[in-house]
């Protein structure tokens, strides 16, 4: 099952780098990047059961990303809520400080 | 087509479907319940790669963890109730590179090869444990630290300005 898992997780990558590319909230960017994290863990746990399967490299992998997407949440769900303070809204566009 | 193959076909179109509805839908509550489908989904892929706690822990902590937090942020933003979201930027561009993406992705994967899965040891938690603590120790202590440091950042970022 290792092959359609991988087609699988490609698919769901390219979702999210639509949604990234193609959207203006920031909550919604973020939820992109969580679809991305996801696929990129459905690669890794479908190759730990085929190298070294007894080693869990893979598994053990896929816990530090959930982990690893955890604080990036955190964070820029911290990020979304100060933007909105500071500009109103969460439309990254509105973020113009630093143009020139 | 076993049982196994059903369910990993089912998954992955609720999976499939979910993520599409996230990224396309134009009101910030559906995305983030069509988020929560999507990682219950990818929860139910690890269990049939038979990865049990990998798909216990994204139950634990995408769904009851990040998913509480995404919707904390959207009630205390408030831009997505009633406002419906702007619509798709540049929907052709993103299509074009996302096709791009995706279908080299897909013909690597599928050109990559057959993989033969190798026999699970008896006790498959009791050996990602031992890794996590013995031969992984090192990363999973970072991660620990990593955790900690974003907590502090988001709470020091988060933090109302004094007047």
């Amino acid at each position: 099952m290792t092959t359609p898992a991988l087609v699988l997780s490609s698919v769901l990558f390219a979702i999210g780098v639509f949604g990234v590319l193609t959207r203006r909230n920031a909550i919604t960017l973020l939820v992109s990047v969580e679809i991305m994290m996801n696929a990129a863990n459905i690669n890794l746990v479908a190759f730990s059961r085929v190298h070294e399967p007894a080693a869990m490299t893979g598994q053990v992998f896929a816990l530090l990303g959930i982990g690893i997407a955890a604080c990036e949440a955190a964070v820029g769900l911290a990020l979304i809520l100060a933007v909105r303070r500071r500009f109103g809204g969460t439309d990254v566009q509105s973020i113009d400080l630093l143009k020139g | 087509m076993s049982l196994q193959d059903s369910l990993f076909a089912g998954f992955g179109l609720i999976a499939v479907v979910g993520a599409l509805y996230a990224v396309i839908t134009r009101s910030l509550l559906r995305a983030i319940v069509a988020l929560g489908a999507f990682l219950t989904a990818v929860a139910g892929e690890f269990y049939l790669l038979s990865a049990d706690f990998v798909a216990v822990v994204q139950i634990f902590v995408y769904v009851g963890g990040i998913l509480v937090l995404m919707l904390f942020a959207l009630m205390l933003s408030a831009s997505g109730v009633r406002h419906p979201l702007a619509a798709i930027d540049r929907p052709g561009l993103g299509a074009v590179l996302a096709y791009a993406i995706g279908g080299g992705l897909v013909w690597a994967s599928w050109t990559a090869g057959t993989f033969v899965p190798a026999e699970l040891p008896e006790d498959a938690v009791g050996a990602l444990g031992r890794a996590l603590l013995g031969t992984q120790l090192g990363p999973f202590e970072l991660i620990g630290v990593i955790l900690l440091a974003s907590v502090i950042a988001a709470l020091s970022i988060a933090r109302r300005e004094q007047p």
